[in-house]
């Protein structure tokens, strides 16, 4: 690895013949001025995993610990956002139109429908707000410490993994109450959830990094994210089902979220794939994570100084 | 010969004025963007060396500290000492140069950093613990340790916002001073908590120093300074000058500290009532036990050599008075030639006065020392801090300890009896 992406490096000196033989062997760190784009300390952040669990865990039990309902409200939210775009699509007549097709053909409850989209909506809607201004509401982890500041994003998006895992369990729940009163049964490609998740991961990361790092330079972003993520529930189909665009939908695949939640509803409820906007999911977060990491990493050294 | 555990070498900070306080607003970024995209990620690598608008926080700092020494970082407000702290510890980058740090650091340039309010005491002593870099086992091994040395036992499982001041202070310190680094490097966070915390601290860190672990400390305390270090670094805007002894560094402090910018005593600002005359105060000796110095022991012989000038035509009965000052400007004490001897002179050429202390015993402070040339009660010429010494300690009560000038102004003897 050259010097000059690697300006912090830490290795232990081989014990020479001119070093006395009792010295232990010190860690070494370097400290110099960075150039150009900075890879990532992989050992660093293996050594200190402990601290990212409890920038989670800090996170997990502030955000319930005045609440009266505590951590009930991992579940309320989602519960109530499905009732109110349920009855949404009800009265505006969404509610009809989706349909499972093929041999294991049955009608989709829309409420579970609805929940299938946003189950994954609300984790990337949290994480990307909270991670995007993990930076600018934790200024002392920035400016009186040193740690690895990759943790302070990736922590939000641990604490919005956990809510999101509430959320399934309740999801499960609605599942189950369906399947004893309507027979409805998910499809069985519910296997490829695992890797609809990791998606997810990889676009919340992505984008966190870049809005968090971007939001320290420019401070408008805190005002500009929560306001994007709200159009977004429309903007990405969250809160109806994609078909009342016709094929305008195909237009979806510019947004690189929707195929994610499509993909979500695919896999649960069997409804068809939408291949040419997962695809360009896939693509478009994999870019965002590169550059949004390599971002995030290059303007890192001046958090400090910014902050 | 072991490598140093601090190798620094030309480390320099730049700031661009009006950058570092104040992000852009999005809408000069957003023109800028639009106008030239690849600007702004070129901007990233802009280099500082040139334009005025430019401050060298610190300007090829280089020196090196051995393992085990406990070196103090001493100098005025604005000097650089927190951003070499803040560089040597890795928050900011420096703009040139290079450090080299061999053992595992930890910094405490705040204390509680990473404390949340709601948590608990217990749940912030391990997040803080995490930040701070142990692990989990560690802090786990240390718990009652840190508990112990807290002093707030009974608040354990007490939201941290419920506290005073001064418990989550103790309670943040004692995680810190439980870590186990090799290298230490802590900015002025002993200036918190009540006296008898302070001390305690105080002797956390000579435990530290004496498990042979290497302490980068900066502190506004040269009486802190003189009982923890073996050497200092006299940090002066942005530029250091080599490593010094303990005692030559706060000397050159102090002269730095008092008044004009380390101006001799002729050229100190002063008060006179005589116009367009030459200044007459022309210098000031501080004799101690271990030569010239401005380091006094409690309790020790001290003498002062007030140097006068043309004064020649100054007429009347003169008395020359000698006032020590702490450092919240209260007179505490007063050496007069008069009211000491019953001695008055008259002007001359050039005169020396000396004055002998057999003993001084004033507690461990900075002390500010004002020359005063009168005519009865007429003042002729002032001084006003025309030096500063520093009173450190000296085992003069046999105990170990004596009381600071925080708690009391004199060191008297007396007999306690039960």
């Amino acid at each position: 690895m050259s010097q000059a992406s690697m300006s912090v490096s830490v290795s232990n000196p081989p014990v020479s013949a001119a070093v006395s033989p009792v010295e232990p062997a010190f860690q070494e760190t370097v400290i110099r001025p960075k150039k150009g784009w900075i890879g990532i300390d992989f050992r660093e952040i293996v050594s200190r995993r402990e601290l990212l669990f409890f920038l989670v865990w800090r996170d997990v039990k502030v955000k319930y610990k005045q609440a009266i309902f505590g951590a009930a409200w991992a579940i309320v939210v989602p519960l109530v956002s499905v009732v109110i775009y349920s009855l949404v699509g009800h009265f505006a007549g969404f509610a009809k139109n989706t349909v499972r097709a093929g041999e294991a053909a049955q009608t989709i409850p829309y409420p579970v429908y609805i929940y299938a989209g946003l189950l994954p909506w609300l984790f990337l809607q949290q994480a990307i707000n909270g991670g995007g201004l993990s930076l600018v509401n934790n200024q002392a982890l920035l400016t009186k410490i040193y740690l690895p500041r990759l943790f302070i994003p990736t922590a939000m998006i641990g604490s919005a993994l956990v809510d999101m895992f509430m959320s399934t369990l309740v999801f499960s729940g609605m599942l189950a109450l369906y399947y004893f009163n309507t027979g409805f049964t998910p499809s069985w490609q519910v296997v490829f959830v695992p890797f609809l998740v990791v998606l997810l991961i990889v676009a919340a990361m992505g984008t966190s990094y870049l809005l968090s790092a971007l939001t320290v330079m420019f401070r408008d972003l805190r005002f500009i994210i929560p306001f994007i993520t709200q159009l977004g529930i429309w903007l990405t189909a969250v809160a109806f089902p994609q078909t009342i665009f016709g094929e305008h939908r195909v237009w979806l695949a510019l947004n690189p979220f929707a195929g994610i939640i499509q993909g979500f509803r695919s896999a649960i409820l069997g409804v068809p794939w939408e291949p040419l906007q997962l695809a360009s999911s896939i693509v478009f977060c994999s870019l965002l994570f590169v550059f949004g990491l390599f971002y995030f990493k290059r303007v890192e050294r001046r958090f400090a100084d910014i902050a | 010969m072991s490598k140093p555990a601090i190798s620094i070498e030309g480390i320099s900070k730049a700031y661009r004025l009006g950058m570092q306080s104040k992000p852009e607003s999005f809408k000069t970024a957003a023109v800028d963007i639009l106008r030239n995209p690849l600007k702004r990620l070129r901007k990233f690598n802009e280099d500082y060396s040139q334009g005025e608008d430019v401050f060298w926080a610190l300007k090829d700092v280089s020196f090196e500290v051995d393992r085990g020494e406990v070196i103090g970082l001493i100098g005025r407000n604005g000097a650089g000492k927190s951003t070499l702290l803040k560089v040597l510890s890795r928050i900011v980058e420096p703009t040139g140069g290079q450090a080299i740090m061999r053992g595992r650091v930890s910094s405490l340039l705040e204390v509680g950093t990473g404390f949340h309010p709601e948590l608990t005491g217990r749940e912030n002593i391990f997040l803080n613990g995490a930040i701070l870099g142990m692990k989990h086992t560690e802090i786990k091994k240390k718990f009652d340790q840190i508990v112990e040395f807290s002093e707030v036992g009974k608040f354990l499982d007490t939201q941290v916002k419920r506290y005073s001041s001064g418990m989550y202070v103790r309670l943040a310190f004692s995680v810190a001073a439980h870590l186990d680094p090799e290298i230490m490097i802590v900015d002025e966070v002993l200036a918190v908590g009540d006296q008898a915390f302070q001390q305690k601290c105080l002797g956390k860190m000579s435990d530290v120093m004496r498990q042979g672990r290497t302490i980068l400390f900066v502190s506004h305390s040269m009486d802190a300074i003189a009982s923890l270090c073996t050497t200092v670094v006299h940090v002066k805007k942005g530029t250091v000058q080599h490593k010094v002894g303990v005692e030559e560094g706060i000397r050159a402090y102090l002269d730095e500290a008092a008044a004009g910018d380390n101006l001799p005593l002729k050229d100190k600002p002063r008060t006179t009532r005589l116009a367009d005359h030459k200044p007459i105060f022309h210098d000031l000796q501080v004799r101690t036990e271990a030569g010239n110095s401005v380091m006094i022991p409690v309790g020790t012989k001290v003498g002062f050599d007030v140097t006068m000038r043309d004064f020649d035509d100054v007429p009347g009965n003169l008395t020359l008075g000698i006032g020590l000052n702490n450092s919240r400007g209260q007179r505490v004490a007063l050496f007069h030639t008069e009211y000491h001897k019953g001695l008055t002179f008259r002007g001359a050429k050039e005169m020396t006065m000396s004055c002998e202390v057999p003993s001084l015993p004033l507690a461990p402070a900075s002390y500010t020392i004002d020359l005063v040339l009168a005519d009865g009660y007429n003042i002729i010429e002032k001084v006003e801090r025309a030096a500063q010494v520093e009173v450190v300690f000296n085992d003069v009560l046999g105990t170990g300890k004596v009381p600071n000038g925080k708690q009391s102004t004199l060191v008297l003897p007396c007999s306690w009896n039960n």
